[in-house]
């Protein structure tokens, strides 16, 4: 099962703060087809602008200032983020970690707004957009594949 | 030829030893042991006719030619009282040549003996390693590629650091790399200090050894394993993908509504839009709209014909 245009796109409008668009074409996504490649997805992307975001330094120090301001920036984030969820989810980039008893649509909920408090930092081009769907697109189909 | 009768005749002689044996056929050997036949040591060996034939013959034979050429030789070399026919001593002076051709050669030397020679010609602090290496270690040698191992234990060998000469030993170590299959391969780092630069040497100090090819690609490596141990550990499928975004679509516009400029906010991408189709028509639908547009159209003569009644009743 490789990832489709069609999630690739859900992403990019997302990322790219054209919510209209995105509902439109979440609209499309079809729940059993696309749920293995569009999660995938998630979690390629979240990988890639983890490993970008805190390549230089990804001290706990660092990963918990992170996470703190990001539930910050909202009640919604506060309540929808897990701090040590958050955070053992991106030290997980980098090293082994571990958890235990979290549900696949937390995972996937917890990386989708990490995703989005990354994304946020970063003055993304319309190509820089492309280029990082493109990598995460092809760590995704080596997950799947 | 006279000369050739006369070898007929001659008796045949023992033949020398395999080791005895001259340059030349092992008849002329034998009939000629000085390399003076009959005919050249008695001119009187001719008949008349021959030795006038002879006479007028000014044409030097190669037995004269050569001794012409020898003593040409002695004579260069100033050595007038030396002169000798060959014919006379008994040596071939070609044979002698090739006898004494290595007596000019340095004596054989053993590779050991070489390799000590080579390093008397070496830098000095070298030298002296090299000596105190073939003293400690006799068996030891250079030339198969003990070079390396001799580096290594001077560096290990405990001291002040220093040479008898005062210069900084070169800090050496082996360590292990694994190749791609797998294989340990002994590798020697040497770290040569600036103290031991000579002119012209730019060789960088204080760095290791440099990353191989493989190693670049490892660093690639590296990160697809991170990635593949991320997703044993944190990917897996939502339950509900639609729900993924729209639970959270307060938080993620909080995030994204308002994100720094980045000289391109508006999507540019090209979208997968798939508009709904709207369902094709059936012979009901057909009949059912056929029906609406009767009744409509009958409804819309019936008012008409009310609305002209109207009119003339009113006119009437």
């Amino acid at each position: 099962m490789t990832v489709t245009d069609r999630q690739v796109s859900v992403l990019r409008a997302l990322l790219a703060g054209d919510f209209e668009q995105h509902r439109t074409l979440r609209a499309q996504l079809h729940q059993e087809a696309d749920r293995e490649g569009y999660s995938a997805l998630i979690a390629a992307a979240f990988f890639e602008a983890a490993d970008r975001r805190f390549a230089t330094d990804h001290s706990k120090e660092t990963v918990v200032q992170f996470v703190a301001s990001a539930r910050s920036r909202s009640d919604d984030a506060a309540r929808q983020i897990d701090p040590l969820l958050a955070e053992r989810m991106i030290q997980g980039v980098f090293e082994d970690a571990a958890i235990d008893g979290h549900s696949g649509q937390e995972l996937v909920e917890t990386q989708v707004l990490l995703l989005a408090a990354i994304v946020s930092e970063t003055a993304f081009t319309g190509s820089d957009l492309d280029s990082f769907l493109a990598e995460s697109r092809k760590l995704a189909d080596r997950w799947t594949g | 030829m006279t000369e050739l009768d006369h070898a007929s005749t001659t008796t045949a002689t023992e033949q020398p030893a395999a080791g005895d044996r001259r340059p030349g056929s092992h008849d002329s050997q034998a009939r000629y042991p000085n390399g003076v036949s009959v005919a050249d040591a008695d001119p009187g060996y001719y008949d008349s006719d021959i030795r006038g034939a002879l006479a007028a013959d000014t044409a030097p034979t190669r037995q004269q030619a050569f001794r012409d050429a020898a003593a040409h030789d002695q004579a260069s070399d100033g050595a007038a009282d030396a002169r000798r026919d060959p014919a006379d001593s008994g040596h071939d002076p070609d044979v002698d040549a090739i006898l004494h051709e290595n007596d000019r050669l340095a004596d054989p030397r053993t590779r050991q003996q070489a390799a000590r020679d080579a390093a008397a010609h070496t830098l000095p602090a070298d030298k002296d390693r090299a000596v105190s290496d073939q003293q400690a270690r006799p068996g030891s040698d250079p030339l198969t590629g003990t070079a390396g191992e001799t580096t290594a234990k001077s560096a290990d060998q405990p001291g002040d650091g220093r040479s008898p000469h005062g210069e900084p030993d070169r800090e050496a170590q082996t360590l292990t790399v694994p190749d791609h299959a797998g294989h340990d391969l002994p590798v020697t780092i040497v770290q040569v200090g600036p103290e031991v630069r000579t002119l012209g040497d730019e060789t960088p100090t204080g760095i290791g050894r440099k990353p191989t090819g493989g190693e670049l690609e490892d660093l690639d490596g590296d990160r697809l394993s991170r990635a593949d141990r991320f997703r044993k550990t944190f990917y897996k499928q939502a339950d509900d993908i639609t729900d993924v975004t729209e639970k959270n679509a307060t938080a993620l516009e909080a995030f994204l509504g308002h994100r720094p400029s980045g000289g391109e906010a508006a999507v540019t991408g090209h979208y997968v839009m798939e508009a709904p189709q709207p369902p094709p028509a059936d012979a009901g639908s057909i009949a059912t709209g056929g029906l609406v547009l009767g009744i409509l159209a009958d409804r819309g003569i019936h008012w008409a014909r009310q609305r002209a009644k109207q009119k003339r009743g009113l006119g009437e």
